[in-house]
């Protein structure tokens, strides 16, 4: 503090030479300043009285002026000029600039001047007369010297004496007593000749004379003025006295630099100074703002002066509302009131205090406050008070929440577990001891692991371990074992207790058991998933499957066929019958179902009479639509109740994924929507949600039965077309065609009933029927037309499948008589891919046994060239397609032609289908092709149509 | 060879004086206007005489060469002056100004006429308070800082006759390259000005009023009217006036400081015979008085 007071003395009195010397350059500057003008003006001053000297140069050479005529103006201009110069400089500053002296000089040199301008006046008058006389006596002596009047004695004195004036004008020499004695005599001569003009010449002459006198006298007076002289002393004072001001000038400006200088200095020791102390005063000045204890300073009243930051955050006061209050604003009333007693007894009598308050923050909040109080003494009066206070509020809640925590610990039903950093437990709680048996005595000081079971490997507490040190805790379901061996089910969350430097000092594991919870989890999972009635899935559970089904079909790209089945008629029995009846009916129902299905499927109740089936995805949409048949057959059969025989039906829709609906809700939904369309065509039926796919199965099962007995009723029948040498037209062969006519479904060709004969198997029967009749019947052309070579026959490929093919074949030919070479067997291309090492046997042992072999339909499969040499072919039927347009559709050109040229080089005949005009055969005749068949030549015949056609041609 | 030698003389001087020493009047002269339009109105402004019955352009008629045309004027309460009133056209150029020379330029002349007991008869001091009670109060304040002052009130007055200048005359022109501005009688006439030496007196922009001399240089006029000795004492200077400017005169008869002749040759036939001493045909003087009558020129009054 004395510091401080001895700091403001010294600043005074440093103040104080730097206000002098401040004054001290003021005045230096201030006089500087002022010479600097004078300078400045100074040009201007001398300039003038150059201008001045000049211009009376100007004047005496205008009074010697002896005989020039000038423009007076110009002299006139001179003189005003001349004058408003000097009265400037007379009323200019320089009297103060450059002294007095200059400025009565200057007045002596303006009344010179008055007296020259007067002189310079008579000048003008006396010089523009003798001009204007000495230019007229010229005039008269010319006169004079022309005129015969004149004698010329008189001429001659006439010419002399105007001689002499010239003369005596131009200051040539000193005429006056000649000329005066010239007049004289012309006046004398003149009383006697009377010549006006020689009175003139008179008067004029004694004019100039006269004249000449009075000018030279003023050339003299003006002369003597030495106003030039004058002009110049004026002008060398100003100069001398300038010249003064500049060295002036110069020792002032060395005074103000060294002024400056002092200063500096001076102002560079102050500043070091003030700059330690200031860092020193701002390094207690921070401490005293970032304390984290109030600091409050009040005066000798206690009124509050200043507040750090603490006390603002303490107090949710602003400074400017606390600054001049009573510190009793934050005062609760709570604290008692001996503790201010003691303070203000204590502070008055100059001592430090110390205690506690209890305070109230600014919303209304309370707080605990460590105080000490200090008043700080000054000239022995305390001057101030400062107040350094510490909130303990934490610290009083802290201790309560211990105790809070301590309530806790041993009240709460989750077991806890203390360990220290090694894992020897250090404290467990009143709950931990039911869960584990254990008694705490027993506890403190062993490791957890006396807990453990057979239930977890080593794996399992190496991972918990590990989840502990990098996330710094793990919960899971543990099997812990009790005191009494007994294995309890726990959930346990153990979290690791870090110090500051991230190091675990304590583990805390709370135990929470679960064996009451796992057995209501299960009943629970159970409940949620499925019906309670039928014990089938729910909806629940039929979602969670069905995405399940559809993620599996998605990923293998597998079709899925889902059921919507809705009992008809189940509300009328519900409500004639009773709730516990139709319970039943759905028991019954849903166990059906279930038997019906295949594990694999899923069958769940939708809630009252609904049912939806999802099939397993390896059906397609015809065994889809067996399933649904089979499912209304079943639902169908009578169910007895109690005494009540039961007839109910279902409907049921059919959706299908991919084609109609990629997801759960839109399968289900349009699954719905179908059914109900098969409750509108009359109950107890199946619709697909595809019309048409509803309609193709249907149709295909119609077939398919028909099919059953398509034999026995005689209901196929045989057509040939012919194959002819395209060259001559000479038909050499027919392909045998088979056709059916039901008595009720109408023609249906083969294209529909082949692959659904193929799908049942029917084909193998249907196969060898075509194969007999179409042989038989080529026995009986050959009877008509001998060079016919063969009869073509198409074979399915699940003929050759069957076991007794090749049995089966041969012993036809033999009943019939024919070689083997006489008959051609068709296969579509298709199929070739599809023969499989068994297929390709049969194929082989046929080749050997001498059959032709033809592959039908070329170019529409994918047949590998590679894989076609290998097999036994003699022809290749070019596919209709190709031929198609042909020769002016340039591809179909192009790949004919192809076709016809590999099957060539390849070593294979080729016939042409399909050939329906005279452009096309031509093309294909040019392009070598040797067969054809087709509309153009003859559309597939009856029996009785190939033999008029034989016969025909034969003839 | 003497003979020669004057000759060589006579050559050097004859050029001096045959060199035209008139000038041509300037176009356009700087002026103040709004001093000069303040001038306008206090010149004819009958309140600047003692009884409102003169003002300046009473004497000064602009419209009539510049002055009253009688010999000598009348002031206040028909007081007769004793010379005659010189006109205000041109004043600017002369070189002093009065007869005889006592104003040195317009400011100082324009205080005379008004306290001049026989012209306008007032006092400055009370014209001052009489015009301080008038609108001129405020015109003064806008042009001068110290508001009506008789420094002022003869500057503003100077300011306009600044403004009367009369230039293109038809001398001018031909002095400024127009040959056939003057005819050639007029041009004869300008011829003999230079040659019997009226140009050595009136010459320079206003064709005189640049220099004193004597009324009688050669020849006494007889005249009793002392000139500038009355100003001087000085013996010297008796019979010495400004010689004045020539410019418009054909409209400033009466001529000579006593007005004692309104005739313009008689005029110039006196001027010959007292100043230059030589005699002139009556030709010569119609040829000069036509020469004379080229020098007057165009008077633009500002508005």
């Amino acid at each position: 503090m004395n510091n401080f007071i001895t700091t403001i003395k010294k600043n005074s009195f440093i103040y104080g030479i730097l206000l002098l010397f401040l004054v001290v350059i003021s005045v230096l500057f201030f006089h500087l300043y002022k010479i600097e003008v004078n300078i400045d003006k100074y040009d201007n001053y001398k300039n003038d009285i150059n201008k001045l000297i000049i211009q009376d140069i100007i004047f005496d050479e205008f009074i010697e002026n002896k005989d020039e005529l000038v423009n007076l103006d110009l002299i006139v201009n001179q003189t005003q000029e001349f004058e408003e110069i000097i009265n400037n400089l007379i009323n200019s500053d320089i009297k103060d600039e450059f002294g007095l002296v200059i400025h009565f000089r200057m007045i002596n040199a303006y009344n010179l001047f008055t007296k020259k301008l007067e002189y310079i006046e008579k000048f003008k008058s006396k010089h523009t007369t003798n001009l204007n006389s000495i230019h007229f006596i010229y005039d008269l002596n010319q006169y004079f010297t022309n005129s015969k009047d004149v004698p010329n004695d008189i001429k001659v004195v006439i010419n002399n004496t105007l001689f002499l004036s010239m003369q005596h004008f131009v200051n040539l020499n000193e005429n006056k007593d000649r000329i005066l004695e010239n007049l004289e005599f012309l006046m004398f001569e003149n009383e006697r000749i009377d010549f006006e003009r020689l009175d003139l010449l008179h008067a004029h002459s004694t004019k100039i004379l006269e004249n000449i006198k009075s000018i030279s006298d003023l050339r003299v007076k003006s002369k003597n003025l030495l106003l030039g002289e004058k002009l110049y002393n004026i002008q060398s004072l100003l100069v001398s006295e300038y010249k003064k001001k500049t060295s002036q000038q110069f020792f002032i400006a060395v005074v103000f630099f060294l002024s400056i200088l002092i200063i500096v200095f001076i102002i560079y020791k102050e500043y070091q100074k003030n700059q330690n102390i200031s860092s020193e005063l701002s390094a207690f000045k921070y401490a005293v703002e970032n304390s984290d204890n109030s600091i409050v300073i009040t005066d000798e009243n206690r009124n509050i002066l200043y507040i750090n930051d603490s006390v603002e955050k303490n107090t949710g006061y602003d400074k400017n509302e606390l600054i001049g209050q009573k510190p009793q604003v934050i005062s609760s009333g709570l604290t008692p009131k001996e503790v201010y007693e003691d303070l203000n007894e204590k502070l008055d009598s100059g001592e430090k205090w110390e205690g506690e308050f209890i305070n109230k923050r600014k919303d209304g909040s309370i707080y605990f406050e460590k105080a000490s109080i200090v008043p700080i003494i000054m000239e022995n009066e305390p001057m101030k008070y400062l107040a350094i206070k510490l909130d303990i509020t934490k610290y009083i809640e802290q201790k309560e929440e211990l105790e809070l925590s301590a309530i806790a610990f041993n009240n709460i039903q989750e077991g806890i577990l203390i360990c220290d950093k090694n894992k020897n437990i250090i404290a467990s709680n009143d709950a931990f001891e039911s869960i584990s048996g254990y008694k705490k005595e027993e506890l403190l000081g062993t490791l957890p692991n006396i807990f453990r079971t057979g239930h977890h490997d080593r794996i399992f507490y190496k991972q918990i371990k590990s989840d502990i040190k990098e996330k710094g805790f793990w919960k899971g379901k543990v099997y812990d074992k009790k005191k009494n061996g007994e294995v309890v089910p726990l959930w346990l969350n153990i979290t690791s207790i870090k110090d500051k430097n991230g190091k675990i000092i304590k583990y805390i594991a709370v135990h929470t058991s679960l064996k009451e919870i796992i057995e209501t989890q299960e009943k629970a999972d159970f409940l949620a998933y499925h019906d309670s009635l039928t014990k089938l899935p729910n909806r629940v559970k039929l979602e969670e499957d069905l995405q399940y089904s559809i993620n599996t079909a998605s990923r293998n790209n597998l079709s899925l066929f889902v059921l919507f089945i809705d009992l008809d008629r189940f509300k009328i029995i519900n409500d004639t019958l009773g709730h516990g009846v139709g319970d039943t009916l759905l028991k019954v129902i849903s166990k059906r179902l279930k038997n019906t299905l295949r594990g694999s499927d899923i069958v769940a109740r939708m809630g009252g009479d609904e049912f939806i089936v999802v099939l397993d995805s390896s059906r397609n949409k015809n065994s889809a639509g067996y399933v649904c048949q089979k499912l209304l057959d079943v639902i169908q059969e009578p169910i007895v109740v109690d005494e009540d025989t039961l007839n109910t039906s279902a409907s049921i829709g059919v959706s299908m994924y991919p084609d109609d609906g990629m997801d759960i809700t839109t399968l289900i939904k349009n699954a719905d929507t179908a059914m109900y369309h098969a409750k509108k065509l009359g109950k107890n039926n199946y619709q697909y949600y595809d019309k048409q796919l509803s309609i193709n199965v249907h149709e295909q099962l119609k077939i398919e039965q028909a099919l059953k007995d398509v034999i026995v009723n005689n209901e196929l029948y045989l057509m040939y077309q012919p194959q002819y040498v395209l060259a001559n037209r000479k038909v050499v062969a027919f392909e045998a065609l088979v056709r059916w006519e039901h008595p009720t479904l109408g023609f249906i060709s083969p294209e529909k009933f082949i692959p659904i004969a193929e799908d049942t198997g029917k084909i193998i029967e249907i196969g060898r029927y075509v194969f007999d009749i179409a042989c038989r019947d080529f026995v009986k052309f050959k009877e008509f037309n001998e060079d016919l070579s063969y009869i073509a026959i198409n074979i399915s490929s699940i003929q050759f499948r069957d076991k007794d093919f090749v049995k089966d074949v041969v012993g036809i030919i033999e009943k019939y008589n024919l070689k083997s070479s006489e008959v051609e067997l068709e296969v579509t291309e298709r199929y070739i891919m599809e023969f499989s090492q068994n297929n390709m046997n049969t194929i082989n042992t046929l080749k050997e046994l001498g059959f032709r072999f033809s592959i039908d339909d070329f170019g529409t499969g994918y047949s590998s060239m590679s894989y076609l040499t290998k097999l036994p072919i003699d022809v290749i039927k070019v596919d209709k397609a190709f031929v198609d347009g042909t020769p002016d559709d340039n591809n179909n050109a192009l790949i004919s032609k192809a076709i016809v040229a590999l099957s060539k080089s390849l070593g294979y005949r080729v016939i042409a289908e399909g050939i329906e005009y005279i452009e096309q055969e031509e093309y294909l005749k040019s392009l070598d092709c040797e067969m054809g068949q087709g509309y153009l030549f003859s559309k597939p015949l009856i029996f009785s149509d190939v033999v008029k056609l034989i016969e025909k041609k034969q003839v | 060879m003497l003979n020669r030698a004057l000759i060589l003389l006579f050559i050097i001087l004859n050029l001096n004086i045959y060199g035209s020493n008139i000038t041509p009047i300037p176009e356009k002269i700087d002026f103040d206007l709004e001093k000069a339009l303040l001038g306008k109105k206090l010149f004819n402004d009958k309140r600047l005489s003692a009884n409102n019955t003169i003002s300046c352009a009473s004497c000064h008629d602009l419209k009539n060469g510049g002055d009253d045309n009688l010999v000598t004027s009348i002031g206040i309460n028909n007081s007769i002056g004793n010379i005659n009133a010189p006109t205000v056209l041109n004043a600017v150029f002369n070189f002093r100004q009065f007869w005889d020379g006592r104003a040195k330029d317009l400011d100082e002349q324009a205080m005379g006429p008004v306290e001049n007991p026989i012209e306008m008869g007032h006092s400055f001091d009370v014209l001052v308070k009489e015009l301080s009670n008038m609108k001129y109060k405020d015109i003064f304040l806008e042009i001068y800082e110290d508001g009506i002052t008789k420094k002022n009130i003869a500057n503003a007055i100077a300011e306009f006759e600044k403004t009367l200048i009369t230039p293109n005359s038809k001398f001018d022109k031909f002095l400024k390259g127009d040959k056939l501005a003057i005819s050639k009688f007029e041009n004869e006439g300008y011829e003999l000005f230079k040659n019997k030496g009226c140009i050595t007196c009136h010459h320079g922009v206003n064709v005189g009023g640049n220099l004193y001399n004597k009324f009688g240089v050669i020849f006494d006029p007889i005249n009793d009217n002392l000139g500038r000795y009355n100003l001087t004492k000085d013996e010297e200077d008796k019979y010495f006036f400004k010689v004045p400017g020539l410019r418009n005169i054909e409209f400033t008869a009466p001529y000579f400081h006593d007005g004692r002749y309104y005739d313009l040759e008689r005029t110039v036939k006196e001027m010959a015979l007292v100043q230059l001493g030589r005699p002139m045909t009556e030709r010569e003087i119609r040829k000069i008085v036509a020469f004379l009558k080229t020098l007057s020129g165009e008077l633009t009054i500002i508005e």
